[in-house]
């Protein structure tokens, strides 16, 4: 599985920065991670860790200035996004790699009706298609009821969830590689949620699109995800294999964060959050940058910040004592 | 949509009457009186009460039967005997600690009293009289009121008589100034005692008790009639007629060149925004908005009319005539739009809608010229609307300038020689249409943005 | 527990203005900017003094003092004050003495009455700042008492209130002014009342928005819990937490001022018989004409640097009182 052809998209020592460039924010701080063809790959973090960034920066969607593409690669079939011209990268955005965020009534233009703004995508990469028939099949595969209607309606006419199975089906509209759902669901209601990841579940295997899912809630992934990457201060502190990230965290914030994921079955262990916020950007600690609010800190995280340890392969954490936990 | 705009039309109204309350109150009770303002202090009393009667001044304010009239010059003798100064067998008393000042009128004496002009015709009046009268004596009024007997006018001689008193003592003693009042001759006899008089008024009966200065003022702006210019004789709505083109041709240029470059530029801004071009745009609208716009028309006419040449200094004859003003006002009004607008691009540039479309795959460009642009037009097309009342009553600085014959200039005229009739119908007017503007926008914010609906 | 609440809105108030303050200080244009309006400042109070000065001595000041010898004098740093007649001996330092004199006798020139045109500019500064003073004393207060009232009662005081800006809005600004000054008669008072009475609607509708807006913050609540009055709570409480809008406004009302009242005295509507800059740019305007240009310069040049100077401060100090209404950024 870890071969070289099933790698769709590469990022490599990614840094992404914010602001002044002499004192900046580094909002991501040399990730590396990579994208499997077909495969739903989670990142999960607290707010304020970079994660949205990260995604944004696939496409270079980070908007220059104020953001700063510091260093790093990202490759596509192996072409460096970072160093794409301006035309490849359009011809790129939408049609290979597309997006879905986080609020769906924020997000589509208000002042445009839901069939225009779906056929643009078309428009834009597949000319030459029968647009119309094109948006109501694509509206149709994403359950919206009534698609030939709700072509013409304005995207306030329609609630949250159907919102955001339009920008579904907008991200869809040239059957893309890999999608980037950027907190799908933390916009919506609690009963939306479910359905709208059963939606999007359902079509990455009808499809077979690879899926990069970004949330807060470990509780999202765990039956969706096959691989997660856990995000703390711009960095990947833990990366593997689903079960074995969900099952075994070798880092004491995934165990954070599934302890503060409540469960229905069982009543074993109370649900926990973890102590003390994310650190300030401007003002990171030393060392490891979780040891302020890690329980298992000792004098070596204060001093020296961890490296990537491979667990086994594939399974990397960054903690000085992986081991023990 | 119908009810819509015809509840909106009864939410206008209460402003439409605010409006016309402020110029009422600016106008009829702030201003003392328009026609001393109007016509200064050295006319005779007699013009001031025409003028006054032409426009209704004469009437008491809101409500009321009783009203000044400038037949009489009211007097208190507070500093001197007033109007009865140059009258034999008078004199005055000044303020004292023991009395107040007064005049006292000698005895065995009959006064013509000092109208500044005969009463008017066929109404009422009354005097209004406080004074002292010893029982020794006995004073009245007498007047001869001509009565016409077919072609025989003979004089019947009326007398009010003042009833003693040994106190201060107000009294009203009403009168009727008959068919033809030039012949009235109104007088007081004082005899046995002096007469002392405290203060002394004449005021005119109303019509009726609606005959008001306010009822007067508003049936004139429902019959459309915005009343006549002293100055140029002339009714000024006819004025007014006469003035709108000229004004159009000035502010419409200006308006929409301003708007096209104003708009451009931003759209410029933030296609290139935190560049150097951005910051430098920027520091120039601010250094613009900044020279006051007195400085443009005068600095704008000394160099390019007179010095260099390039355009004609004054007048309203071809088009060349406006080129200048226009210029002027477009660049004088540059830097504020621009400011404004360039604010209003690059907060959509932040919407998240924005990255959506970036994220399709569509260029800068495209985002800007299709997606930004379209939701940028709602405040654009407020902004319009909202101009549109300004558009009319054009620019005082420059048509005056100028002399461009439109409402600006008419305006600065009307405030150089107080024609107050001419400032109350322009303030009217431009409030009007601002107000209906208002209305306007709210119905083309319906039709440019689809969350808005009209309920 | 009244002081404790109290307490804690003082601190956050103070944190704010702290923050603002620190935030400002290194926009180095700002800096620039407050120093040109503190210098102006100086040269307004400076031409109070010479003002207040002469009208207790009953002596006409200099720059009411005509000359017509010295009429039209061009400024004194174009006469080449150090220059020397020829033939005559002199040495470098008394060269340098009379030179110096001779720049500081009218150094930007004289009028057509021979009126000095520097100190003029400085009495116009002193009148640009009483209108920007007096106007700002009459706006402001009543803008934030309206905008307080509809904001915190609502209902009818609220539809009172809008209907009373709404009906002023909607008056022709300038017309407007130039009518109440015309029926208030001619001087300064008719100015300030002009400008004072019209101006205050902008920031009476900024304020009754974020009014309504903190109306319902739990701190306000807590107020009432608390059992404190309407009155209190609007002015102790309210008021500090949207006063950034009265210094936003006051900031960019000023120069705003400072223009109508340049331009009803270029219409004899405004000051009389002192020098205000609108009477030095409608006296030197015909000049101009004929060449001299010093006077008409002299006048924009005050009038220029002023409203930029607050201009830009203003739009600095908005930036770093409410980062959420930043530009650009």
């Amino acid at each position: 599985m870890e071969t070289k052809e099933n790698i769709l998209l590469e990022v490599k020592d990614l840094r992404v920065h914010f602001g002044d460039e002499h004192d900046p924010v580094r909002a991501v701080d040399g990730i590396s991670f990579s994208i499997h063809k077909g495969e739903t790959s989670a990142l999960v973090g607290e707010s304020g860790c970079g994660k949205s960034v990260t995604a944004m920066a696939l496409a270079r969607l980070v908007p220059q200035p104020p953001g700063i593409y510091a260093g790093g690669e990202i490759y596509y079939y192996g072409n460096d996004v970072l160093k794409m011209s301006a035309r490849r990268l359009r011809q790129m955005r939408g049609n290979d790699i597309s997006y879905v965020f986080q609020d769906p009534s924020a997000s589509l233009n208000p002042v445009f009706r839901i069939g225009y703004q779906i056929g643009e995508v078309l428009h834009l990469h597949r000319r030459g298609l029968n647009i119309r028939n094109e948006s109501i099949e694509l509206m149709r595969l994403v359950g919206i009821p009534d698609p030939a209607n709700r072509l013409d309606s304005y995207p306030h006419e329609l609630s949250g969830g159907m919102q955001q199975r339009v920008m579904i089906a907008m991200a869809l509209a040239c059957r893309p590689k890999l999608l980037v759902a950027d907190e799908p669901t933390t916009a919506l209601d609690v009963t939306i949620q479910a359905q709208i990841l059963e939606l999007l579940a359902s079509l990455q295997q009808r499809l077979g699109m690879a899926v990069l899912l970004i949330t807060h809630n470990l509780g999202l992934v765990a039956g969706m995800a096959h691989r997660i990457h856990v995000m703390y201060s711009g960095r990947i502190v833990e990366s593997g294999f689903a079960e074995d990230v969900l099952l075994h965290p070798r880092h004491p914030y995934t165990r954070g964060l599934l302890n503060a994921v409540p469960r229905l079955n069982g009543v074993e262990g109370r649900l926990e959050g973890i102590e003390g916020n994310v650190p300030n950007p401007r003002d990171m600690p030393s060392g490891c940058k979780f040891h302020p609010r890690c329980p298992y800190r000792r004098e070596v995280c204060i001093e020296r910040e961890p490296a990537d340890e491979e667990v086994r392969e594939g399974w990397l954490s960054r903690c000085h004592f992986w081991r023990e936990l | 949509m119908f009810n819509y705009v015809f509840r909106r039309i009864l939410q206008m109204i209460p402003t439409v009457f605010g409006v016309i309350l402020i110029t009422f109150v600016l106008f009829n009770v702030v201003g003392g009186s328009p026609a001393l303002m109007t016509l200064g202090r050295h006319v005779s009393p007699q013009m001031l009460e025409e003028f006054d009667e032409i426009r209704g001044f004469n009437k008491p304010l809101i409500l009321g039967l009783w009203a000044e009239t400038r037949t009489y010059e009211v007097s208190d003798f507070k500093r001197n005997a007033g109007p009865w100064r140059e009258v034999d067998g008078v004199t005055h008393h000044p303020d004292t600690d023991r009395d107040h000042s007064h005049i006292i009128l000698a005895p065995d004496m009959e006064y013509a009293i000092p109208l500044a002009f005969p009463p008017r015709a066929g109404t009422s009046f009354r005097w209004t009289l406080e004074y002292r009268l010893s029982s020794d004596g006995s004073a009245s009024f007498i007047y001869d009121k001509p009565e016409s007997e077919e072609n025989d006018i003979s004089f019947k001689k009326r007398r009010i008589d003042i009833p003693y008193s040994d106190r201060w003592r107000k009294i009203t003693l009403p009168f009727n100034a008959g068919e033809q009042p030039d012949e009235l001759n109104m007088r007081l006899t004082v005899e046995g005692a002096p007469i002392e008089i405290m203060a002394m008024e004449l005021e005119r009966r109303a019509d009726h008790i609606l005959d008001s200065q306010f009822v007067f003022f508003i049936r004139q702006l429902a019959r459309m009639d915005l009343g006549t210019s002293h100055v140029t004789n002339q009714p000024v709505t006819r004025m007014i007629r006469e003035g709108i083109g000229p004004s159009l041709k000035l502010t419409v240029p200006i308006f929409f060149v301003g708007l096209f470059m104003a708009i451009s530029l931003s759209l410029i801004c933030a296609f290139y925004r935190n560049s150097m071009m951005d910051r430098m745009f920027i520091v120039l609208a601010v250094a613009l908005m900044s020279i006051n716009y007195l400085v443009w028309i005068v600095v704008g006419q000394y160099l390019l009319a007179y010095q260099l040449g390039w355009f004609p200094v004054w007048g309203f004859e071809t088009i060349t005539y406006l080129a200048l003003p226009i210029i002027i006002g477009v660049i004088s009004g540059l830097g504020t739009d621009l400011r404004f607008y360039r604010t209003v691009m690059l907060d959509e540039m932040y919407k998240e809608y924005v990255r959506t479309a970036f994220a399709k795959g569509m260029g800068r460009g495209g985002v800007l010229f299709k997606h930004v642009l379209k939701n940028a037009m709602i405040t654009v097309i407020t902004n319009i609307i909202i101009a549109i009342p300004f558009l009319y009553t054009g620019s005082l600085l420059l048509e005056s300038f100028f002399g461009i014959p439109g409402l600006g200039y008419m305006g600065i005229e009307a405030i150089n020689s107080s024609d107050v009739d001419v400032i109350r119908a322009i303030v009217l007017i431009g409030a009007v249409l601002y107000v209906a503007a208002n209305l306007l926008t709210d119905i083309c914010y319906a039709w440019v943005d689809p969350r808005v609906q009209l309920k | 527990m009244t002081t404790h609440a109290i307490h804690r809105d003082k601190q956050t108030g103070k944190s704010l203005w702290a923050d603002a303050w620190s935030r400002l200080r290194h926009n180095r244009l700002a800096m620039f900017c407050l120093l040109v309006v503190i210098l102006y400042t100086g040269v307004a109070m400076y031409g109070e003094i010479v003002y207040r000065w002469h009208q207790w001595h009953d002596v006409t000041p200099p720059y009411q003092r005509t000359n017509m010898e010295l009429q039209y004098l061009p400024p004194s740093f174009l006469l080449s004050p150090f220059a020397v007649d020829d033939g005559e001996e002199v040495s470098s330092l008394k060269q340098a003495v009379t030179g110096i004199s001779n720049l500081m006798r009218h150094p930007l020139g004289t009028d057509g009455l021979g009126r000095d045109v520097f100190q003029r500019m400085i009495q116009g500064t002193r009148i640009a700042y009483m209108v920007g003073i007096v106007t700002s004393l009459i706006a402001l207060p009543i803008g934030v008492v309206l905008g307080c009232m509809a904001g915190y009662f609502g209902r009818r005081v609220d539809d009172f209130i809008v209907w009373i800006y709404t009906t002023f809005a909607s008056i022709p600004g300038l017309l407007f002014i130039l009518a109440i000054a015309m029926v208030v008669g001619q001087g300064l008072l008719g100015v300030y009342l002009g400008i004072g009475l019209t101006m205050w609607v902008g920031l009476c509708r900024l304020i009754r928005g974020e009014v309504i807006k903190h109306k319902e913050r739990p701190y306000v609540t807590a107020a009432h819990a608390l059992g404190l009055g309407h009155f209190r709570i609007i002015f102790r409480h309210i008021l500090p937490n949207v006063f950034h809008v009265v210094i936003v406004s006051f900031t960019l009302f000023f120069p705003a001022a400072i223009s109508t009242e340049v331009f009803l005295s270029f219409l004899g509507i405004g000051v009389e018989g002192e020098p205000s800059w609108g009477i030095m740019i409608s006296n030197a305007r015909l000049r101009l004409w004929h060449g001299i240009w010093w006077e008409m310069a002299a006048a924009t040049t005050a009038l220029f640097f002023i409203v930029l100077a607050f201009n830009l401060l203003g739009d600095a100090i908005r930036d770093a009182l409410d980062p959420r209404l930043r530009t650009g950024k």
